[in-house]
């Protein structure tokens, strides 16, 4: 980059972030789970969950992470996966047809997910990666067009993309994972439940309009060694987690974490919301924990909002 | 750029000069008249009695000396204080010799224009009586000569009746280009709109478009900013404004003039392909010691000048911004913390050495340092590679080194070098760049009159930057018509790590002529011969100007010319770019007039058309070989400009371009530029009010740039964020600009210097010109960015 373009660059990105942070955003707010959204995914090897990259030959799964304002999210989708070589910019094209897709036509709460294969011949010198694409259509049927390209019979439905890396002893990734006490609300252990309602008070409550406290534990051995270009010594991986919520505000979206990141910077403070008629409100929650090689991880909490 | 008269005389020799000469009037007047060469300089034929202002009592005599530009028809199309004898008088001097009517100079008996140096002394004289509209007291029509060859100090007293003068004449050769536009003088310094920065003043020009947030160097009839080049003194500078667009580098008190050249320029610029603007500086005052300020709401500056015995003179000054002072105050603390808010310095140091009658040496040394820091709490919401520190420093420091010598009578030389130290480091997050290093550049130019018909320049000139450094991030693609490029996450990209060196060596030889083969008709051929050594390659560039004087006040002028752009540097680099790119080439062609009514109003009118040709390109996706040879582009368009001076207190300047500007990329179809500016108008105004006020006022239109629509978004699961869909590239447009800034100042004279008080507010009326838009996360939404709002930008000015 030349020397009159980097100072620019920087003061663009500068001004361009400032006014993201600074501003008062009132276009949307990114932490908010307003409508049905992906917010993650994950490829599983059948032979090792815990396993990201898929060697040629090996079967897998592709699973993806969608959030909704209830407890289900409903909705039909397309998915395909196909081999690809590296690229600098924008996402790959396919350099063949797809080896793996699927679809499901009728809406419905089941996970969206496509198992697949990945051929034996794959070349990985010339394909070391796979791509999937696909289409969500929330609270809608898809429709296939004649050429096969999907699209949704109500609302413009979600393009998602995932880019993964086929196996390989540099490219060999196991995902990060969420334990169950991996989340900590306000220094309590918070855990993971299958409850839709605040009636049996199961859930957390906390009062209306109350600030609070998310803090994120993960294994040290999720933080993965990497090699270095320039050292004999290897690092450790940086772990990005998202955090989401149905209600409320989040004050960031991002935790950065490091092996050795002090505990009050893996934390996100939440704001509950105002209670409209003073019914208890159940609020939940969504964390995807990301490598920066397509592993990830994703759990959900609830609580519950009293007056 | 200096004016300089060449007293002629045919030469055997085969050394070849440059165009300017210098006439040089060693004895008195009348012997002086008439060189051997056949040329005379301006004879004074009509004097104006200069007032002197109510209320003065002039125990000694107080002397105003002026550089005076005159027109081909005698007229006084010019002046400027060169020595100050208080602000008064030295406007009641400005105000009487703009009515002087002189014979112009003239070369083989054709009119030629020419400066002088001209002395007032105001004779002591008791206190006028009360003042009255009719009680003015005319100073005696004799102005006392600056006798010296160099135009040093005249010996105080009146003469008694006119006298011829004698003094150091400079002649303006001919313009070597179709199209050159100059601002200098008062003009410069204030210009509404621009704070004072000289070098903001030549947005007041036709065809230079502007850039969003002003970000970066100005548009030059359509050429992108790295294929258009500023040098200061002939020597090339990495940028011209701090941070992007708020104030130019170097401070505009030693800035003599601005020459802007949109296109078809002299074969003595080489490696753009677009625009060239030159900035001269201007000699320290040999009149004694002097220091000032100049404090604003944007920076604080100072100088301290004086001349070293009677041959040599020297100034000093340095600025540093304002900004950071108050930057803390407007970012939200819980976002991110100011580890060093931006914060820009620069300074000058010039000294001139007048060696003999022939020879100057001057020496300019100059730098600038911007820098930023700041350190994010959290990762960004929309982009999380924007977290930790975000930082970036640019700085650079020159040395100048320039000879003039006066070969013979009718040869010259012109040696230049300069050299300098660069450094760019910038980091966001994980990613750096860390490059510095040295630069150097140097220019040996001859010029030769052979006949008043005949004269040739001939140059070579050397361009090499030595630098090393280390990079980790994104890959560079394509910028210009690629918002995936421009908007794109850098969390996307894909990131490369390397320890560059950088040499690259650009050596350049040029040859043009000035042949008159009527006395009306002036054909400029030359050529360009370049190399670049980074990319192994050269070019060889031949162009071609010519003027034809339809009469006194009507000039016909076209040109044409094939112009070669180096590559950037990184485009060329192993691992991130292509090292077998090549230059790229533009065929500039231009047709137009210039025209002048009296000393009031100079009008022209000029189109242009430009084809662009192996424009360098991104690949797919940046697949390998990352950048190919393999776009063209078209730009085409007229300007109309309007320069009026009704009184010697009046300017009004008034600029019209329209035009478009076309790209198109690989097997494309043609698609506008990033910033292409269909309609252009400028209007500026001053007036000179008296008692020390002055106002003015400037008012620009632009049309807004093109932009891609975001037609929708995919939701990349790898890393979180989402990837906008794009439309047609600049397929659409942003809103229009709009500004209208205004400018008032009051002098007073304090003792020997003087003290003002200016106010800039700009965007006086709060136009919200959106700049572009931003997005929510998913593209979904979006608003427009607004530009800078009403500013008003209070400073006091100081001198001694």
């Amino acid at each position: 980059m030349s020397a009159r373009n980097t100072l620019t660059l920087s003061l663009s990105l500068t001004a361009i972030s400032l006014c993201n942070i600074g501003c008062d955003d009132s276009l949307k707010d990114v932490t908010l789970i307003e409508e049905t959204r992906v917010l993650g995914a994950r490829i599983e090897s059948d032979v090792d969950a815990g396993q990201a990259t898929p060697n040629p030959g090996d079967s897998a799964s592709l699973r993806l992470f969608v959030a909704a304002t209830s407890a289900e999210p409903n909705f039909s989708y397309a998915l395909s996966v196909c081999a690809v070589q590296d690229t600098t910019l924008g996402f790959p094209p396919c350099a063949s047809a797809p080896f793996a897709s699927t679809i499901r036509v009728e809406p419905s709460p089941s996970d969206a997910r496509l198992d697949f294969s990945v051929p034996d011949d794959i070349d990985l010198k010339d394909t070391p990666h796979a791509f999937a694409r696909g289409l969500i259509c929330p609270d809608s049927s898809l429709i296939l067009a004649a050429d096969g390209s999907p699209s949704c019979a109500t609302g413009s439905g979600k393009e998602v993309a995932y880019e993964f890396p086929l196996g390989g002893a540099k490219e060999d990734n196991r995902n990060p994972g969420f334990a169950a006490d991996a989340l900590l609300l306000d220094g309590e252990p918070w855990l993971a439940s299958t409850e839709t309602s605040c009636d049996s008070h199961a859930l957390p409550q906390v009062a209306a309009k109350s600030l609070h406290g998310l803090r994120v534990t993960l294994s040290e051995s999720d933080f993965e060694l990497l090699e270095q270009a320039n050292s004999v010594e290897p690092a450790r991986e940086t772990l990005l987690v998202s955090n989401f919520a149905t209600a409320g505000k989040l004050d960031h979206g991002f935790i950065s974490l490091n092996v050795d990141t002090p505990p009050d910077q893996r934390r996100v403070d939440w704001a509950a919301p105002p209670l409209a008629d003073s019914v208890p409100l159940l609020v939940r929650f969504y964390f995807v924990v990301r490598d920066a090689r397509s592993g990830e991880d994703f759990t959900t909490r609830a609580l519950c909002v009293v007056p | 750029m200096s004016l300089r008269v060449l007293r002629f005389a045919v030469l055997s020799s085969v050394v070849l000069c440059a165009s300017r000469a210098l006439a040089q009037a060693a004895a008195p007047p009348s012997a002086a008249a008439e060189s051997a060469a056949g040329v005379t300089p301006p004879r004074l034929v009509r004097a104006q009695p200069a007032i002197i202002p109510e209320g003065e009592s002039l125990e000694q005599p107080v002397a105003v000396t002026l550089a005076l530009t005159i027109d081909e028809s005698g007229h006084v199309s010019g002046s400027e204080i060169v020595e100050s004898g208080g602000e008064r008088f030295d406007q009641s001097a400005l105000a009487a010799v703009r009515e002087f009517e002189f014979e112009p100079a003239q070369r083989g008996g054709t009119p030629i224009a020419s400066k002088i140096r001209y002395r007032y002394v105001f004779p002591a004289s008791p206190p006028p009586p009360a003042p009255t509209p009719e009680a003015t007291t005319p100073v005696p029509t004799t102005p006392i000569l600056a006798a010296t060859s160099e135009g040093g100090s005249a010996k105080p007293g009146a003469a008694s009746e006119p006298e011829e003068f004698s003094a150091v004449a400079t002649v303006e050769a001919p313009p070597r280009e179709p199209t050159r536009r100059s601002i200098s003088g008062e003009i410069l310094a204030e210009m509404p709109g621009t704070r004072g920065d000289a070098l903001r003043a030549i947005e007041v020009l036709p065809g230079v478009g502007r850039t969003s947030l002003n970000n970066g160097d100005p548009i030059l009839r359509g050429a992108g900013q790295d294929e258009s080049q500023t040098y200061l003194n002939g020597a090339p500078v990495p940028f011209l404004y701090h941070f992007g667009g708020l104030t130019s580098f170097f401070n505009s008190r030693y800035i003599e003039r601005v020459d802007l050249y949109p296109g078809n320029f002299s074969a003595r610029y080489g490696r753009v392909s677009g625009g060239v603007i030159e900035v001269r500086s201007k000699d320290p005052r040999t009149d004694g010691f002097h220091a000032g300020f100049d404090l604003n709401l944007i920076d604080s500056s100072a100088f301290v000048s004086s001349n070293v015995g009677k041959k040599a003179s020297f100034a000093v000054s340095g600025r540093r911004s304002n900004i950071d002072l108050v930057f803390s105050k407007f970012v939200p603390k819980d976002a991110y913390s100011v580890v060093a808010a931006p914060v820009y310095y620069d300074y000058q140091a010039l000294g001139t050495y007048r060696i003999d009658a022939r020879n100057t040496l001057r020496i300019v040394g100059y730098g600038s340092r911007d820098s930023l820091q700041l350190m994010f709490s959290h990762p960004n919401d929309e982009d999380p590679s924007l977290s930790g520190k975000i930082a970036g420093t640019i700085a650079f420091h020159r040395l100048q080194v320039e000879l003039d010598d006066k070969l013979g009578d009718s040869a010259r030389q012109n040696l230049s070098i300069t050299g300098g130290y660069l450094s760019a480091n910038q980091q966001i997050g994980q990613f750096e760049q860390q490059i510095s290093g040295a630069e150097l550049h140097g220019r040996n130019e001859w010029h030769v009159e052979f006949i008043p018909e005949l004269s040739a320049t001939f140059g070579i000139d050397f361009y090499g930057q030595f630098m090393s450094g280390r990079y980790y991030g994104p890959a560079p693609d394509q910028y210009e018509g690629n918002p995936s490029d421009q908007n794109s996450s850098l969390t996307r990209r894909t990131v490369s790590g390397l320890a560059p060196t950088i040499n690259v060596i650009r050596p350049g030889a040029y040859l043009e002529f000035g042949v008159r083969p009527t006395r009306r008709l002036l054909l400029i051929p030359g050529l360009r011969a370049d190399y670049y050594g980074d990319v192994d390659h050269s070019s060889i560039d031949p162009r071609l100007a010519a003027r034809y004087e339809l009469s006194p006040s009507l000039t016909l002028k076209t040109g044409v010319g094939y112009y070669s752009q180096a590559p950037q540097y990184w485009q060329a680099l192993a691992l991130v770019g292509n090292p077998h790119i090549e230059p790229y080439h533009a065929l500039q062609t231009s047709l137009g007039f210039e025209a002048r009514a009296g000393n009031t109003l100079k009008f022209g009118a000029e189109g242009f058309y430009k084809w662009l040709d192996n424009r360098i390109v991104g690949t797919p996706n940046g697949a390998e070989p990352r950048f190919i040879n393999d776009g063209e582009g078209r730009i085409y368009g007229a300007e109309i400009s309007t320069e009026f001076r009704p009184t010697p207190n009046t300017f009004g300047y008034l600029a019209y371009t329209i035009s478009r500007s076309e790209r198109r990329d690989r097997d494309g179809a043609y698609r506008l530029f990033d910033h292409d500016q269909p309609h252009i108008l400028s209007i500026a105004a001053g007036q000179n009010l008296g008692r020390g006020w002055s106002v003015g006022g400037r008012f620009r239109f632009v049309s807004g740039d093109p932009t891609t629509a975001v037609v929708g978004s995919v939701f990349d699961a790898r890393t979180g964020i989402y990837v906008p869909q794009y439309g047609p590239v600049n397929a659409e447009r942003n809103p229009a600009f709009q500004q209208l800034d205004l400018r008032v100042e009051k002098k007073w004279i304090v003792g020997t210097g003087g003290l003002s008080v200016y106010l800039d507010v700009l965007n006086v009326y709060n136009a919200k010109n959106p700049q572009g838009y931003r997005y929510s996360y998913d593209f979904s939404k979006k608003e427009a960015v607004p530009g800078l709002g009403l500013f008003p930008n209070l400073g006091l000015k100081g001198e001694l």
